[in-house]
């Protein structure tokens, strides 16, 4: 198993985030965490990164969360992580001294197909160009699991196209992807598999093909009708 | 690992830090060439005077602003938007902390030697030379040690004494930043919080120690001081600064293991 998380519970404060989770990645797949707001889905992505401390245990391929464990791990957080005050090709360096994986070739023909100047700063580049630059980034490295938290939120339907499309021709072969997201219409395409998780516990997994048939509906109309305010 | 990090902890607050370093220089030398032509000409002495009153703010603003960034640095870096990248980085807690103290005690001494070559390039420092010469001459006298010895005691007393306050600021942040709501206002607390029980243990430490020797007290008072007892003040200072570090340290690293990066 890619990721294994034995259970895991997370509280903030009083407010119990995760309630003991139990879950099982493989390797080789897209997997949708799919949930409403509020739900856990990045608390539980920030566990597996090391960004939160919880209880239970992670693993990914083996390891316990660590160093270790982020070698092999590329994360897409929602937010912009980068030092704006960085050009571009200084943030490529970066990458590429602190990850062995990192592809700084893949990640300039990447650049150059957007027209993106290298030599920029990243200050002076809209919040759109920054988002597309640090997913350029993160699927560059020939990572065995990416983890991407809303990375087609708030984004132009161009946009959600041309990620989407660098994610699917980006990966590692035999790696596994997370998507976590509520666009589900989006992404339901690529996913393999499904997790939904509510109200911190998780509620429904399996294929993506097997839920459609068992239950004759898209991800997208089963997610609405489960999750219906 | 450290060795990267360093890399671009360095580069980080240089960006900030070489400006200042730069106008200090450049101020230094033109405060030196008017000089000159003030000799000549009345009107540059009032130019010359406000330019010195610019960079004496200058030199006593470095050593504020270097505390500053270093500050910002580890706030930024560790805790704030940039942490989601630093902390999935495939680097030790010991080491990105590391990074941060070593590169704070390199930019405060290069902001001393900077403030020193600026005053050396601006004015005429014989007299202050000679001061020192005097202090450092009175010294060997008390300690009963070489001059060598004074200097790297009083250098290395003075960066200790500046980082047990960047520790601490350190400390605050860490602290404060455990918390969901209002982490600034958490961080300034837990920063003064500190400083306030840094302050008292130093005083029941010092406490201990005048009961212990009384016979400081009796110098104290008759203002004289055996070479022995001020060296065991100095000591003490010393080894009471390090083992504030080692506390703050300990927070920051306690605090960077159980990461909760809301």
């Amino acid at each position: 198993m890619l990721v294994e998380c034995k259970n895991v519970n997370k509280n903030y404060g009083k407010v119990k985030a995760l309630k003991n989770i139990n879950l099982e990645i493989p390797e080789g797949k897209i997997i949708g965490l799919l949930g409403p707001n509020g739900s856990g889905k990045t608390t539980l992505i920030k566990l597996i990164n090391g960004l939160l401390t919880g209880e239970g245990e992670i693993f990914i391929k083996g390891k316990s969360v660590g160093p270790e464990s982020k070698k092999i791990v590329a994360y897409l957080p929602e937010r912009t992580y980068l030092d704006m005050n960085m050009t571009v090709n200084e943030v490529i360096n970066y990458f590429q001294d602190f990850y062995d994986n990192f592809d700084a070739n893949e990640a300039y023909k990447l650049l150059e197909k957007l027209g993106i100047n290298t030599k920029d700063k990243l200050t002076t580049m809209s919040k759109g160009t920054k988002e597309k630059v640090q997913l350029i980034l993160v699927m560059s490295r020939k990572a065995d699991l990416y983890i991407l938290d809303e990375p087609i939120g708030g984004v132009d339907p161009a946009t959600r196209d041309y990620i989407l499309e660098t994610i699917l021709t980006n990966f590692q072969v035999g790696a596994s992807i997370i998507i976590s997201t509520h666009l589900i219409s989006d992404v339901e395409k690529i996913l393999d598999e499904i997790i939904f998780i509510k109200n911190g516990e998780i509620y429904l997994t399996g294929s993506a093909d097997e839920l459609r048939r068992e239950k004759g509906k898209s991800i997208d109309e089963i997610f609405r009708e489960e999750f219906k305010c | 690992m450290l060795g990267k990090v360093l890399k671009y902890d360095i580069k980080s607050m240089g960006k900030s830090l070489f400006p200042l370093y730069l106008a200090i220089l450049i101020t230094a030398i033109v405060i030196r060439c008017f000089g000159f032509l003030a000799e000549s000409f009345g009107v540059f002495k009032i130019i010359n005077d406000l330019i010195t009153g610019l960079f004496i703010v200058l030199l006593i603003g470095t050593f504020f602003y270097t505390f500053f960034v270093a500050i910002k640095r580890y706030y930024k870096n560790l805790y704030a938007d940039e942490s989601y990248l630093t902390h999935t980085l495939p680097v030790k807690v010991d080491t990105l902390l590391s990074s941060k103290v070593i590169t704070s005690l390199i930019y405060i001494i290069v902001s001393s030697i900077t403030v020193t070559l600026g005053l050396l390039i601006a004015m005429d420092m014989t007299a202050v030379i000679d001061l020192v010469k005097v202090f450092l001459q009175q010294a060997t006298i008390m300690f009963e040690t070489q001059k060598l010895t004074i200097i790297i005691f009083g250098l290395l007393f003075m960066l200790l004494s500046y980082m047990t306050y960047v520790f601490m600021a350190y400390a605050g942040i860490s602290l404060g930043q455990s918390h969901s709501n209002n982490k600034i206002v958490f961080s300034i607390v837990y920063c003064i919080a500190l400083y306030y029980i840094g302050q008292i243990i130093m005083l029941i430490f010092l406490g201990i120690m005048m009961f212990s020797s009384p016979e400081l007290i009796t110098n104290l008072n008759n203002n004289t001081t055996d070479a022995d007892a001020a060296k065991n003040i100095m000591l003490f200072a010393l080894g009471a600064d390090a083992l504030l570090c080692i506390a703050y340290y300990a927070i920051c690293h306690n605090r960077l293991k159980n990461l909760n990066l809301q």
